[in-house]
């Protein structure tokens, strides 16, 4: 048992998962300086993360996909911005309508471009390469 | 003797907001419907008829309105005095597995035993409540994480109580997961036939009234008002603010967990995990867009059971994708979150400095 939790297939799906909470979390660390508690940092990774896939799709380079993802991710942003700082509302309740509104928006969008509404895999969707291990667990580190 | 209909101006701009976010919001909704394809006209009426068009349809309507109103009551309770208990969606998961198995495992005469899954239900809702309020009380933990938190793990565990509970293990049929039926005497009655609205709308009527009246007309709900309204002042004016947040707390896992309750008794009839997509965050934008008003969220609730049989029906007839209504909604709550009487009171000034601006350069 002990063995399964240390293994390295353990210690690399923490690493592949942590990556995306450690992004928002460090995006949230901004706005928490600012004093804003924004709860509604789902829905920036939500549609960065399709726009992302839809940028990779269209021109089959994963930095692209990285573009469009950002600018995906400044624009939700910039919504939730105008929203709290401009028009003065809660930003609990806007959060919490931004992460349902973003769910529903992208699984819509899935669905009218790419017409399927599972999941969407194609090969023209490139991603960056895995990180290659250079050395097997009994010499680990070498 | 002649009444004078006045409208205050905050009035004025309330029913602005409102009808102003209507409007904006059919436009966006046919936008999106056209960029799909079909045609607004044809959803919109697919809507109306899958809401009010038959006795059938008014029934979907009220089976879906009921957990909508309660948990829009539970988020008041709780939004009302500043708390925010997110965590609506994990309490009704308990309140719903102790409701469940309070109705296949005991067996009384029928006027006792619907009363008591409820009461059950309550109770484990108002357990699992607890954990959040005591960590805040103690250690000072956000309430807003934790409960957000504790919904995935109410979701998960009352999956696992399932599985523990009935001795399965994972290579059962995913159809098959659920505690067994509850017997005839704890379901409710039917009150349109052939559709699963039951008497749990009375019910749900029936706690939006008991709530209005507690906050209107007694010293209790008075008190949890101000608590929400300003702190300082009700601590300075003598409220005990550790009981009267724990029994805030309760009072909105006791509600979430009836509303769990009344799923079970009425429309399932068993526990299956995982049963209620966002109903939680239903109740929680109801409250938001009704101010906190019970008798407001009644209303919001009958207007959100009808989009929501409104775009089953739409999804059938003109393959519109349902998910359009939910964005919808996600975009009504964010309209009406917008405060328009600051905006407003801004304008004024930006229009009294270029008077004044004017006036002097003319002197």
């Amino acid at each position: 048992m002990l063995q399964l939790l240390f293994s390295v297939s353990t210690l690399s799906a923490m690493v592949r998962m942590s990556a995306p909470i450690a992004f928002a979390a460090v995006g949230s660390a901004y706005g928490h300086k600012a004093k804003i508690f924004n709860i509604g940092l789902e829905s920036y990774v939500l549609t960065s993360a399709f726009f992302a896939t839809w940028g990779s799709y269209l021109f089959e380079s994963p930095f692209m996909g990285l573009l469009f993802g950002i600018a995906a991710g400044i624009v939700m942003s910039a919504v939730f911005g105008i929203f709290v700082l401009h028009f003065k509302s809660d930003p609990i309740v806007i959060g919490i309508a931004m992460n349902l509104s973003a769910w529903g928006f992208t699984t819509l969008l899935m669905y009218n471009i790419f017409h399927t509404r599972g999941s969407v895999m194609d090969p023209r969707i490139k991603s960056f390469g895995t990180v290659k291990r250079r050395c097997s667990p009994p010499a680990f580190p070498c | 003797m002649k009444i004078k209909w006045k409208l205050t101006l905050s009035a004025k701009l309330e029913i602005l907001k409102y009808v102003a976010a209507v409007i904006l919001v059919m436009a966006i909704g046919a936008l999106i419907i056209l960029s799909q394809g079909n045609s607004p006209v044809e959803a919109f009426r697919a809507m109306v008829v899958g809401s009010v068009g038959s006795p059938g349809a008014i029934g979907t309507t009220i089976r879906w309105a009921t957990p909508s109103i309660i948990t829009g009551i539970a988020a008041v309770v709780a939004f009302k005095s500043g708390i925010w208990n997110c965590g609506i969606e994990g309490q009704m998961y308990f309140g719903a597995f102790a409701a469940a198995i309070a109705g296949s495992a005991l067996s009384l005469p029928r006027f006792l035993h619907i009363p008591v899954c409820l009461l059950i239900g309550g109770l484990a809702g108002m357990a699992f409540a607890f954990i959040p309020a005591i960590l805040k009380l103690k250690l000072n933990v956000n309430e807003l994480i934790c409960t957000l938190m504790l919904n995935y793990a109410a979701n998960l565990f009352t999956e696992y109580l399932v599985f523990k509970y009935m001795g399965f293990d994972a290579s059962e049929l995913a159809d098959a997961i659920a505690t067994p039926d509850m017997l005839p005497t704890a379901r409710l009655s039917v009150i349109i036939p052939k559709t699963s609205a039951t008497t749990a709308f009375f019910f749900a009527i029936g706690i939006a009234v008991v709530i209005h009246l507690l906050y209107r007309y007694t010293v209790e709900g008075y008190e949890l008002k101000q608590v929400g309204e300003n702190l300082r002042f009700s601590r300075y004016g003598g409220v005990n603010y550790k009981r009267t947040f724990i029994m805030i707390f309760l009072l909105s896992g006791f509600i979430s967990g009836v509303c769990g309750g009344t799923e079970m008794t009425g429309a399932f009839g068993k526990f299956r995990p995982a049963f209620a997509l966002n109903l939680g965050w239903d109740g929680v934008m109801i409250a938001s867009i009704a101010k906190n008003n019970p008798l407001a969220v009644v209303l919001i609730s009958i207007v959100w059971g009808m989009l929501k049989a409104g775009s089953f029906q739409m999804e059938r007839t003109t393959s519109t994708n349902r998910l359009v209504v939910m964005v919808l909604q996600s975009v009504f709550v964010l309209l009406v979150a917008i405060d328009y009487e600051a905006l407003y009171g801004r304008l004024k000034e930006k229009r009294q400095i270029r008077r004044l601006r004017v006036q002097r350069e003319e002197a």
